[in-house]
């Protein structure tokens, strides 16, 4: 059967996969930073404050993120002939057209 | 963590006279680009919010431009604090014995020098254009004996205030070191 690629699908967890790379290179550097700051900053109550806001936005973004992301259907699969054909379509991306 | 009252290689007598960091306005700007650079992406999605409320709905493509969103608000967030920690780490501490100067360039370089009073030849202080005219701030430089070493402090709150205190601890410091001399040679344990 000769190769088509309009017969592909895409799962869509893979997007998750690479998301999840990203946060774990994320979560490298902001560790090394926090690091930095910790082993080779000031003792002071500025510098406890500024760990701690960051610390807790990253928790409070990723949570955010989380939230947004869980009602998606991540066991779906992205067909690439459906996928070309819907992008073809304008109509659902610019209403009103 | 460095603490202040126990400094690396500190003398009985010696103390802390000035701890420096660059001014306000290096962390300010942090936060105003931070703002603007959220600011942008979510005026524009606000003001197409009927085009960009369809994709998000969209079983596809909802999930990717969300994932995107995400990634961007969590670098911008991650570079702010790499930037923070650059302006944070950039110190400079003023003894009664010594200059200590301390800089981090970018997250895995850090130069940590210091210098002797007595090294001290000559202090500068620069403050230029209307802003740092008005908010009072600017650098400092201190030539050591060493024909191209100096020591620069840059983008200082009140620079010329840092150099009178600079130039009355190198005095301080001289006189202090010459009568110990005197005493030393009167007492006859020193001889020249």
């Amino acid at each position: 059967m000769p190769f088509d690629i309009t017969n592909l699908a895409i799962p869509m967890w893979t997007f998750l996969g690479a998301y999840g790379l990203f946060l774990a290179v994320f979560s490298l550097y902001s560790l090394f930073n926090l690091y930095h700051l910790v082993r080779f900053g000031t003792a002071s109550t500025g510098l406890y404050a500024v760990t701690a806001l960051f610390a807790g936005g990253t928790v409070l973004l990723v949570g955010a993120t989380v939230f947004l992301l869980a009602p998606y259907d991540w066991s779906a699969s992205i067909s690439v002939s459906d996928l070309l054909r819907q992008t073809a379509s304008t109509k659902q991306f610019f209403p009103g057209k | 963590m460095y603490d202040l009252k126990q400094l690396p290689n500190q003398k009985p007598d010696e103390h802390v006279v000035m701890f420096l960091r660059r001014q306000w306005f290096a962390w300010a700007a942090i936060i105003v680009a931070f703002a603007f650079m959220i600011a942008v992406p979510t005026g524009i999605a606000i003001f197409f919010w009927d085009r960009v409320g369809v994709w998000l709905q969209h079983p596809i493509f909802g999930p990717i431009i969300m994932m995107f969103a995400s990634m961007y608000v969590l670098c911008l967030w991650l570079f702010s604090f790499l930037e923070f920690t650059d302006y944070y780490l950039d110190t400079w501490v003023i003894t009664n014995d010594r200059i200590i100067n301390i800089e981090q360039k970018g997250l895995f370089n850090r130069v940590a020098s210091e210098l002797h009073l007595a090294a001290v030849q000559d202090v500068t202080s620069e403050v230029y254009g209307m802003v740092g005219t008005f908010f009072d701030f600017g650098d400092v430089y201190v030539q050591t004996a060493a024909e191209h070493e100096r020591f620069e402090f840059k983008s200082i709150d009140h620079p010329e205030k840092v150099k009178e205190i600079i130039n009355k601890m190198v005095e301080e410091y001289k006189e202090t070191h010459a009568k110990n001399i005197v005493a030393a040679m009167a007492d006859g344990t020193k001889t020249i």
